[in-house]
C-alpha cells in the first residue's frame, strides 16, 4: 500500500503547526520521521490516522484520498507513545478490540449474544484464533489474561503492537514506540520492530526524536523543523549530503562542530587559513563549516597550516575517545573523534592542531543551506571527495 | 500518635458513650418493631421483649399496609431515575470533555448553574408542567425531573477529562464508534465515578420526601418514605409495634447495603458536598 | 471538502442531557422567577402582573418571617454542633486504629436512614409521658419535657435531631481531609521537637485542616438551610409555627394553598440564600483544590 501526503498544513488556533508538508511512501516501506519535540510529528501522524482535520492538503492511501474519512474507515493501526492500551482489559480483549470492531456487527458486539448465534460464535472463534497467532508472533501468550497494569513497560509495548497489527492493516503509524523504554531494552525492541515489519511487509510511518532510531530501523528518513520537512532520504543521505545547519546538527552525535568560515575565490578560509575548494559562485559573505567529529584530525601544533586549537576535556569512551577542542573558528567548541589510544595521551590545556578530512566537509550558506562545493586535497595524504 | 494507655482508654471511652447515643434511637426502633402492643408502653426501658410474640409486628405491618409495594416503588423509581440519569449525563460528560463542539463551554456554564438548583426551587413550575400533561400520581412524574441531572454531568465530566486523550485516539483508530467509545471505554474505566455516584443518587432518591409528597396522590404509587407517612397517620396510636417494624422494613435496605458496603457507600454519599 | 469532525458528535451527545436540563432546572427557573412577579392563585379566573409587590409584602408577612428565622435558628444550632462533634469524633477515630471501622460505620448509620421512618421513632422517643428519652429524664431526677410538644424546645430538639443526622457526614469528610496531610509532616514535627499530641495538633492538624473545616461548615450551612423532611413528618411547622422552616412554608403556600405567586416569591429568596452560599462554596472549593 502507498502512502501519500500532500500539501498538509495544520494550525491550532492562530498557532501554525504544519506548513506545506508533502510525503511519499511506497509500498512495504519503512519511513521514520525524525525533528525536535514540538515540531509537528504527532500531529502530522494523527492527521494521517484521520484523528485531526488537516487545514489544508490531501492524504492518499493507494492513490485514493482519505480526508473525508474517520479513522474507523482509513484500515490503519497506530502504535502511541503511552500505548493507550485499555486498562480495564485483559491483554486478550485490548488485541482482539480492533477485530470485534470491524468482523462484528452492533448487535453481534453484545455480551451474550453468542450464546444465540452460531454466526457470530463462529466470528468470535475466529477473533481468538487471530488474537493468539498475533500473540504468538510477540511472545505474549502467557500474559493474555493480564491487566496492562500488571505487564512490564517492554510488555505493554509489546501488546500494543500486537493490537495494532493483529488486524492487517493497510498502514501502520507508530508514534514514538519506544521513548518509555530504557536503553538496553529500547535497542533490542528497535530491532524486533524493524523485523516485524520487513516480514509483514506493512507501509510504516515511525515517528520519533531519536535520530539514532531513525538511522538504525527506517530505509528512508524524514527530517522535519518546526512544522516543515526539511529532508527527506536514505539514512547515508541525510548524514553525508545534509540539507542544512539543522538537519546536520540535528543527526549524528557528538554534534557536528560548526566553524565560522568565508571563501574567496577557490580557496576556503578558517580563522584565516586558506585551503582550497571548488563551489560555483559563493560571494564571500559569512559562511559556517560543518566537520563531522570523526573528520577532524589532530595534527602537530607547530603544523602552520592546521588550525590552532586547545584541548579543553577529553572523555575517553573505551573504544573512542571524544576530544573537546577550543578553537577560535569555533564559537561554540569542537569536538573530535579519535582512537581511545590517542585520547589517552591527550591533556587538557594542550595546544594541538586541527586538519579537516574532506569527507565529513559540508559547507552552508545564509539561511543555513547547504552549498555544494568540492574540496579537493591539501597535501595533507587526505584525499578529496565529492559532495 | 501516642500509644499511652490512658489516652487510648478515654478514646475508647469517649467515643463509645458517642456511639451509644448515635445507635441507640435505632437500637430503640428495632426494639420496638419486635414489642408485643402491651410491653410497648409499660414506662420501663429495657430493649429487648419478654417473648418473641412481637416478631408477628412484622407480618401484621404487611397486611396493613402493602410495603412490599412501597419498596417495590422504589426500587422502580430509583432504578429508572439511575438508568436515565447515567443513559443521559455519559455522552454528554463526554463530549463537554474530550469532544470539541460549538457552545461546550455555554453548555458547561449552564450545567454549573443547574448543579446549583435544587428541585425545591424547580417544584412549582414542574408540577404545574406535569399536571397540565396529565402525569400527576405516576412512574413518569416522579422519575422525569431528575433524569437530566447536572451533578452526574458535572462528576463524570471530572472523571473523563483525566482519561488521556490518546486512549480515545486509539479506541478510534481501533474502529471504535463515539458511542462505543463513551460505553466499551469511558464508561467501563470510570466505573468507581459511576458506582459512588449511583450509590449517591439510589439514596437520595429513596429516602426523598419532598417530590414524591407534591406528585403522588394514591396509595398504591407511594414511595417508601410516603408509606411510612401514610401509615402513621392512618394508624395513630395503638399500633406501635406494626408501625416501628413498617419503618424498619423501609429503613433496612440502604442500612443493610451500607453494612455491607461501607467504603463505596461512604464515597458516594460524601460525593453530595460537591453538590451541597 | 468535508473533513472527519468531532462537532456534530458533540452537538449530538451533549443535546439530550441539556434539553433535559432546560426542561426540568433552566426553563423552571425562570418560570418561578417570572411567575414571583405575579399575583397567581391556581383556580383564579385572571393573572396580573404586580410587578416587585409579592417581595415588597415579605418583609411585613408575619409566616415567612418566623419561617425565616427558624431556618437560621436550626443552620445556625445544627452547622457549629455537627461541624465541631463531626470534627472531634473524626480526630478521635483517626487517633488509634482500634475499632475505627466501627466507630466510623456507627457514626455514619444515621446519614443513610430514611428520615420520614426515623422521625416514627423520635416521635415515639421523644414522646412526653411514655418516651424512653423522658423516662431516663426522670430516672435521672429532672422533670420530664414535652419536647416535640412546646413551641419553646421544639426547634431545638429538631436541631438536635439535625446534629444526629449530619455528624457523621461532616465526620467522613473531615476523615478525607485528615487522611490528606502527609504522614512526613507529623515526622517533620517529632524530629522538630514538636512531640507530643497536642503540639502536633496545633502545629499541623489543625493549621492543616482549616481549609476543610471552612468548607465542611459551609456544606453543612448548605445542608441545614435545606431542612424540610423532619418538619413535614414530625410537627408540620408547629406547635403554632415554632417549627416553621423555609422550605415548608414555600411547600405549604405552593402545594396546599396554591398561592403560586406568593410561592415563587418565597422560592427566589430561598433560591438567593443557596446562590450566595454556593459561591462561597465555590470559592473555597477552589482553594481547598489548591492546597491538595
Ligand atoms: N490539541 C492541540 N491544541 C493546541 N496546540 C497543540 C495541540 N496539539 C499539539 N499542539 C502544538 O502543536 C505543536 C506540535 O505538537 P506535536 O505533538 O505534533 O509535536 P511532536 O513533534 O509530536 O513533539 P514530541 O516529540 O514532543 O511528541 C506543539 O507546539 C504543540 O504545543
Ligand atoms: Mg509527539
Amino acid at each position: 500500500m502507498t502512502l501519500g501526503i500532500d500539501g498538509i498544513a495544520k494550525s491550532f488556533g492562530a498557532t501554525p503547526v504544519l506548513h506545506d508538508v508533502t510525503l511519499q511512501l511506497g509500498d512495504g516501506e519503512f519511513l521514520a520521521v525524525v525533528g525536535p519535540s514540538g515540531c509537528g510529528k504527532s500531529t502530522l501522524l494523527r492527521i494521517v490516522a484521520g484523528l485531526e482535520p488537516a487545514d489544508r492538503g490531501t492524504v492518499r492511501i493507494d492513490g485514493v484520498p482519505v480526508d473525508h474519512l474517520p479513522p474507523k474507515a482509513r484500515d490503519v493501526a497506530m502504535v502511541f507513545q503511552s500505548y493507550a492500551l485499555y486498562p480495564h482489559m485483559s491483554v486478550a480483549q485490548n488485541i482482539a478490540l480492533p477485530l470485534a470492531m470491524r468482523d462484528l456487527g452492533r448487535v453481534q458486539r453484545l455480551p451474550g449474544w453468542s450464546w444465540i448465534s452460531p454466526r457470530t460464535r463462529a466470528r468470535r472463534h475466529a477473533i481468538v484464533g487471530q488474537v493468539r497467532e498475533a500473540a504468538a508472533m510477540l511472545e505474549l501468550e502467557p500474559l493474555l489474561d493480564r491487566r496492562p497494569g500488571q505487564l512490564s513497560g517492554g510488555q505493554r509495548q509489546r501488546v500494543a503492537l500486537a493490537r495494532a497489527l493483529v488486524r492487517r492493516p493497510r498502514l501502520f503509524l507508530l508514534d514514538e514506540p519506544l521513548s518509555n523504554l530504557d536503553a538496553a531494552l529500547r535497542a533490542q525492541t528497535r530491532n524486533e520492530i524493524a523485523l516485524l515489519q520487513r516480514r509483514l511487509g506493512v507501509t510504516t510511518v515511525y515517528v520519533t526524536h531519536d535520530q539514532v532510531e531513525a538511522m538504525t530501523m527506517a530505509s528512508r528518513i524524514a527530517v522535519m523543523f518546526a512544522g516543515r520537512v526539511e529532508q527527506v532520504g536514505t539514512p547515508a543521505d541525510i548524514y553525508e549530503r545534509p540539507a542544512s545547519v539543522a538537519v546536520a546538527e540535528f543527526i549524528g552525535t557528538p554534534r557536528i562542530n560548526l566553524l565560522t568560515a568565508r571563501v574567496e575565490g577557490d580557496r576556503l578560509f578558517v580563522a584565516g587559513r586558506p585551503r582550497p575548494i571548488a563551489a560555483a559562485g559563493i560571494a564571500a559573505a559569512d559562511l559556517l563549516l560543518g566537520v563531522r567529529p570523526e573528520a577532524l584530525l589532530l595534527a602537530d601544533p607547530a603544523d602552520t597550516r592546521a588550525l590552532p586549537a586547545r584541548v579543553s576535556h577529553v572523555e575517553y569512551l573505551g573504544s573512542e575517545g571524544l576530544v573537546h577542542l577550543h578553537t577560535d573558528a569555533a564559537p561554540a567548541g569542537a569536538v573530535a573523534r579519535v582512537e581511545a589510544a590517542r585520547a589517552a595521551v591527550l591533556r587538557p590545556d594542550q595546544a594541538i592542531g586541527l586538519h579537516f578530512a574532506p569527507t565529513g566537509m559540508h559547507l552552508f550558506g545564509a539561511g543555513g543551506r547547504r552549498i555544494a562545493a568540492r574540496f579537493p586535497a591539501t597535501g595533507d595524504g587526505v584525499l578529496a571527495a565529492v559532495s | 500518635m501516642s500509644r499511652r494507655p490512658w489516652f487510648e482508654a478515654l478514646r475508647l471511652v469517649l467515643l463509645g458513650l458517642a456511639a451509644a447515643a448515635f445507635l441507640l434511637p435505632l437500637l430503640w426502633m428495632l426494639s420496638f418493631s419486635i414489642k408485643p402492643a402491651d410491653e410497648i408502653f409499660t414506662g420501663r426501658l429495657d430493649l429487648l421483649p419478654s417473648s418473641l410474640e412481637g416478631l408477628a409486628n412484622y407480618a401484621r405491618a404487611m397486611e396493613l399496609r402493602p410495603l412490599d409495594r412501597y419498596l417495590l416503588n422504589g426500587v422502580i423509581v430509583c432504578g429508572a431515575i439511575l438508568v436515565f440519569q447515567i443513559l443521559f449525563a455519559a455522552p454528554c460528560a463526554y463530549a463537554l470533555a474530550k469532544l470539541r463542539f460549538p457552545g461546550r463551554s455555554l453548555a458547561f456554564g449552564l450545567v454549573l448553574f443547574a448543579l446549583l438548583v435544587p428541585i425545591q426551587v424547580t417544584a412549582i413550575p414542574i408540577f404545574l408542567m406535569a399536571s397540565g400533561a396529565g402525569l400527576l400520581d405516576s412512574y413518569t412524574a416522579l422519575v422525569a425531573p431528575f433524569t437530566a441531572s447536572a451533578f452526574a454531568v458535572f462528576l463524570f465530566r471530572q472523571f473523563y477529562r483525566t482519561i488521556p486523550d490518546d486512549l480515545i485516539h486509539a479506541a478510534r483508530v481501533d474502529g471504535c464508534s463515539e458511542l462505543s467509545i463513551v460505553w466499551r471505554i469511558i464508561v467501563p474505566l470510570t466505573l468507581p465515578a459511576a458506582t459512588a455516584f449511583a450509590i449517591f443518587s439510589v439514596v437520595a432518591h429513596w429516602n426523598d420526601l419532598f417530590w414524591p409528597l407534591i406528585v403522588i396522590r394514591s396509595a398504591e404509587m407511594n414511595t417508601p418514605p410516603l408509606g411510612v407517612m401514610a401509615f402513621r397517620s392512618g394508624e395513630a396510636g395503638d399500633r406501635y409495634g406494626e408501625l416501628m417494624a413498617g419503618s424498619v422494613i423501609i429503613t433496612a435496605p440502604l442500612v443493610l447495603a451500607f453494612l455491607f458496603a461501607q467504603r463505596k457507600f461512604i464515597e458516594g454519599i460524601s460525593l453530595g458536598a460537591v453538590k451541597g | 471538502m468535508k473533513r472527519p469532525s468531532t462537532a456534530g458528535v458533540g452537538l449530538l451527545f451533549a443535546a439530550p442531557a441539556m434539553f433535559g436540563l432546560f426542561l426540568f432546572v433552566i426553563g423552571p427557573t425562570l418560570a418561578v422567577a417570572v411567575m414571583s412577579l405575579t399575583d397567581w392563585q391556581l383556580g383564579a379566573s385572571e393573572i396580573g402582573f404586580v410587578g416587585l409587590d409579592n417581595y415588597r409584602a415579605l418583609p411585613g408577612d408575619r409566616v415567612f418571617r418566623t419561617a425565616l428565622a427558624n431556618t437560621l435558628v436550626y443552620a445556625g444550632l445544627v452547622t457549629p454542633i455537627s461541624v465541631a462533634l463531626g470534627l472531634g469524633l473524626a480526630l478521635l477515630i483517626e487517633a488509634s486504629p482500634l475499632g475505627r471501622g466501627f466507630f466510623r460505620a456507627a457514626f455514619f448509620l444515621p446519614v443513610v436512614t430514611t428520615t420520614v421512618a426515623m422521625a416514627v421513632v423520635w416521635e415515639f422517643v421523644l414522646h412526653p409521658s411514655l418516651g424512653p428519652a423522658n423516662l431516663m429524664l426522670r430516672a435521672l431526677g429532672f422533670a420530664p419535657a414535652n419536647f416535640l410538644g412546646d413551641a419553646g424546645s421544639v426547634l431545638a430538639t429538631l436541631a438536635a435531631i439535625g446534629v444526629w443526622e449530619n455528624a457523621g457526614f461532616n465526620m467522613v469528610l473531615f476523615l478525607a481531609g485528615l487522611k490528606a496531610i502527609p504522614r512526613e509532616l507529623y515526622q517533620a514535627a517529632a524530629v522538630d521537637g514538636a512531640d507530643r499530641a497536642w503540639e502536633r495538633f496545633w502545629t499541623i492538624t489543625f493549621p492543616l485542616l482549616g481549609p476543610t473545616m471552612l468548607f465542611v461548615a459551609v456544606i453543612a450551612l448548605l445542608r441545614s438551610f435545606k431542612v424540610f423532611e423532619i418538619v413535614a413528618a414530625i410537627t408540620q411547622g408547629g406547635p403554632r409555627r415554632a417549627s416553621e422552616v423555609l422550605l415548608f412554608t414555600i411547600y405549604q403556600e405552593g402545594f396546599s394553598f396554591f398561592r403560586i405567586g406568593h410561592a415563587a416569591a418565597l422560592t427566589m429568596v430561598f433560591l438567593c440564600g443557596l446562590l450566595v452560599l454556593a459561591l462561597f462554596q465555590i470559592r473555597l472549593l477552589g482553594r481547598r483544590v489548591h492546597y491538595a
